[in-house]
């Protein structure tokens, strides 16, 4: 299953990173690949079937705090 | 960068060429179990015994339909469904189910365990029509004799439909039933069936209605009751009144055919008393007249609708009477009226609306008014 | 690059499409039960400062969109965290609608396929468009969201035959309470969403656009919102109040001389195509956002990966469907209120006394 992802990103590559670092726009291609890690490493997680945190727990719980039930 | 552009764009027809042909788990019709009829019995080993009758379609140019009957039992309903999958090796498919009848038994001691697995449930629908069975067997009623279609559920369902042209069951689905069941001073009904030996084979009839008491039913009532209490509840949208004319030593029968009627109920709250006003107006016509009494003109319409209105306001407070003091639940929706009245005088009574119920005075007040006799001008001459 | 623009028909349909969303299909004005409608009103009434506000934002500032304003009025650094917070929240915002789309789908449609599907082809709908600019976006929308519209009447119309109108009855049982709170739901939960169309309206043709839109955008959408919920309550009485998607139910209800029946599908092609809007639209404002706060050349640089995140997120943000409404009644109202109307505020408030001080230095031209 993880194999997937994999595949998906190698093609990304292409698609996605290859442009930008072609045409030399240093500050995307930085920002993109920084989303990107993280988004792969999400996806291999998912993958991989690990549960990751979500942030609406946090929220959630401070404003039932601040605001009651 | 050219040989990458190709082999991407092999890729994605290939992709989509697998994806977007259709939902990767369909299934054939033919490879489905078709459920058309549900009956829920107590069951002899387990809690509940389900009968499912099961539509099996046999494809090709002539494509037949054949009905088949199985039961199966489980701990809840929901158990049984699946138990199912054993017995006809299919995944049954609920989203058509026509009629869902529960048996008196446990209509007796309560529906819920019934009600909410189909209520929530995503393949199931909920325009479904509830029966109770009066019998002891609700599973027998899908084996009955089947008189004008091929399916059994089916024929129950065009049975309920056409209800509206008797008036002799009430009408339910799970909406109705559940705001019934939730709501705020109204306690649900349901139609009942049951089979009638007519010779030799025993025919299903839905006739009366079950009463019920929050999810237990407290008693039946008949077909003409029936009729009384769709009154009340302004549910009737057909249906035959027959009225005795008497002139002359000579008594004759009137039947009138209502073509719609309308009640307003209306409660009268003078401070901690309660009144309900209930008054109907029927448009009606004659269609049939038992004699050759002449009452086709203006002085015989008026009294035949006099006698009607007298009938009718007799019969009805008749059942109102026979509910409150017989069963005590209030079907009639009289509290819920209370309550789209004036919701603070509710908010007060509410806890003890069932003993407010019991004694509350109700004056019916009935219009029945004659639109025509349909094609004859006057009734059949006798010549001496 | 040519700048891209929409016409003023196509955003007032990008405008009610963005606000039908998912509410169509959720309901408004949960505590109000019965008095749903009403509560739908007032949310409307109470929202409309708040969009005169928007409005006049976009009008003092033609051209430019949310996060330009943010950096005019507030200053740089200022306005750089200010601008953090609304990219977030557009983003957090995209997540839950698609989540709230792929709950429906997986609840009411297809219980056995896993619901990262339904997500991601959603998802990467809404890259393809977001990609290929605000423009194709609403361009769409102006195709098919009169088609919506006239589905949505044929269906209310087909309706009527199963309206039971002492369904809305005891009025105000509960007193005034609940029917505000409701209201407050529906304020937060579409109305004041449209703050961040502001992100887009930098592409309006003229000046003095923004108002109209804003009034006729919000006119349909609460038109359509409202008479949906009240449909709702009439067909289904108490029970809208215990179903996650009512409108679906309520539907499946019509059966017009036994042959037109079972058309629930049309909520869902409703639902998909608004939701789809929504999302694209959130997406697009993220990906805005991100190129004003890191200096990059172009948006669409980031899209891909971004909507990719907008995905992930959306598949981990709730855990079950309980959840969500709790989240879609309860909190979130009180966790969009600074975005949806303190910002706003301060940032009108600073803009109008700029305008005034700037006016004062250069006499009038008019």
């Amino acid at each position: 299953m993880f194999l997937l992802p994999i595949l998906g990103y190698i093609l990304l590559f292409f698609i996605d990173f290859k442009p930008l670092y072609k045409q030399k726009r240093w500050s995307d291609f930085w920002v993109n690949t920084f989303i990107g890690v993280v988004t792969f490493t999400m996806a291999m997680l998912l993958s991989f079937g690990v549960k990751i945190p979500s942030p609406e727990k946090p929220i959630r719980e401070l404003i039932t705090m601040l605001f009651g039930k | 960068m050219r040989v990458v552009k190709i082999s991407f764009l092999v890729l994605m027809i290939l992709v989509t060429s697998f994806l977007v042909t259709g939902c990767w788990n369909y299934k054939e019709i033919d490879k489905m179990a078709i459920v058309s009829g549900v009956a829920v019995d107590k069951g002899k080993k387990e809690k509940i015994r389900l009968t499912v009758e099961i539509i099996q379609v046999s494809g090709g140019s002539n494509s037949v339909t054949s009905p088949k009957v199985i039961t199966t039992e489980g701990k809840t309903i929901f158990d049984a469904a699946r138990n199912a999958i054993s017995i006809v090796g299919k995944k049954l498919y609920w989203s058509h189910v026509k009629v869902l009848i529960i048996s008196k038994e446990l209509a007796k001691k309560d529906v819920i365990p019934i009600m909410d697995w189909y209520k929530r449930d995503s393949e199931t629908r909920f325009d479904v029509n509830l029966l109770i069975s009066k019998g002891d067997c609700a599973a027998e009623i899908l084996t009955g004799k089947i008189l004008t279609d091929q399916i059994m559920s089916f024929e129950l369902s065009n049975m309920i439909k056409n209800q509206k042209n008797l008036s002799k069951a009430p009408q339910s689905n799970m909406v109705v039933y559940c705001n019934q069941l939730e709501g705020e001073g109204i306690q649900p009904v349901l139609p009942t069936i049951e089979l009638k030996k007519i010779a030799n084979s025993k025919i299903p009839t839905i006739m009366g209605t079950g009463i019920f008491k929050a999810d237990k039913v407290v008693g039946y009532i008949d077909g003409d009751e029936t009729m009384n209490l769709l009154f009340v509840k302004d549910e009737v949208k057909g249906g035959v009144l027959v009225v005795d004319v008497k002139e002359k030593d000579k008594s004759t029968s009137v039947s009138l055919e209502i073509f719609k009627s309308k009640t307003e109920v209306k409660p009268i709250i003078d401070g901690k008393n309660i009144k309900m006003s209930i008054k109907i107006e029927t448009e009606t016509a004659i269609d049939e007249v038992t004699s050759d009494i002449n009452i086709i003109n203006q002085k015989g319409f008026e009294k035949v609708e006099n006698l009607a209105e007298e009938k009718l306001k007799k019969q009805v407070t008749e059942v109102i009477k026979k509910v409150q003091h017989k069963y005590k639940a209030d079907v009639f929706g009289f509290g819920s009226k209370v309550n789209q009245e004036d919701p603070k005088v509710w908010k007060k009574i509410e806890k003890d609306w069932d003993k407010k119920f019991e004694n509350l005075e109700v004056s019916v007040d009935a219009k029945v008014h004659i639109r025509n006799s349909a094609e004859l001008s006057r009734t059949l001459k006798v010549w001496k | 690059m040519q700048k891209e623009q929409i016409s003023d028909k196509e955003a007032i349909f990008l405008y009610a499409s963005f606000l039908l969303g998912s509410t169509a299909l959720v309901g408004i004005g949960g505590d109000a039960k019965n008095d749903a409608w009403l509560a739908g009103i007032i949310g409307v009434i109470m929202s409309i400062p708040m969009l005169l506000i928007y409005s006049r934002l976009s009008n003092l500032y033609p051209g430019r969109d949310l996060f330009d304003i943010l950096d005019e009025i507030l200053g740089k650094i200022l306005g750089k965290i200010v601008s953090i917070i609304y990219t977030l929240f557009s983003f957090h915002l995209g997540a839950l609608v698609i989540h709230n789309f792929a709950q429906f789908i997986n609840t009411a449609a297809m219980p056995e396929t896993p619901i990262i599907i339904s997500m991601f082809f959603l998802g990467l709908v809404c890259i393809y468009a977001v990609r290929l600019g605000i423009e194709s976006l609403s361009k769409t929308i102006g195709l098919f969201f009169p088609l919506l519209l006239i589905m949505i009447f044929i269906v209310q119309l087909l309706t009527i035959p199963n309206l039971h109108f002492e369904n809305l009855k005891p009025f105000l049982a509960n007193g005034l309470k609940p029917v505000f709170k409701g209201a407050f739901t529906a304020f937060a939960f579409p109305f004041t969403e449209t703050v961040v169309l502001l992100g887009v309206f930098s592409s309006l043709k003229t000046k003095k656009s923004a108002y109209k839109i804003s009034f006729f955008g919000l006119l349909i959408g609460a038109i359509v919102i409202i008479s949906l919920s009240t449909r709702n309550t009439l067909v289904l009485g108490g029970l809208a109040g215990s179903l996650y998607f009512p409108a679906h139910v309520a539907v499946s209800m019509i059966s017009v001389g036994d042959f037109i029946q079972r058309i629930e599908v049309t909520v869902a092609i409703t639902l998909v195509f608004n939701v789809f809007v929504k999302s694209s639209v959130c997406l697009l404002v993220a990906c805005r956002g991100i190129k004003k706060i890191f200096n990059l050349v172009e948006y669409r640089s980031v899209v891909i990966q971004t909507g990719l995140l907008m995905i992930f997120l959306s598949y981990i943000v709730y855990d079950n469907i309980m959840l969500m409404t709790y989240w879609a009644f309860k909190v979130y109202p009180y966790y969009a209120f600074p975005m949806e109307v303190i910002f706003p505020v301060i940032v009108w408030i600073v803009a109008e006394i700029k305008v005034r001080k700037a006016n004062k230095l250069k006499p009038v031209e008019v």
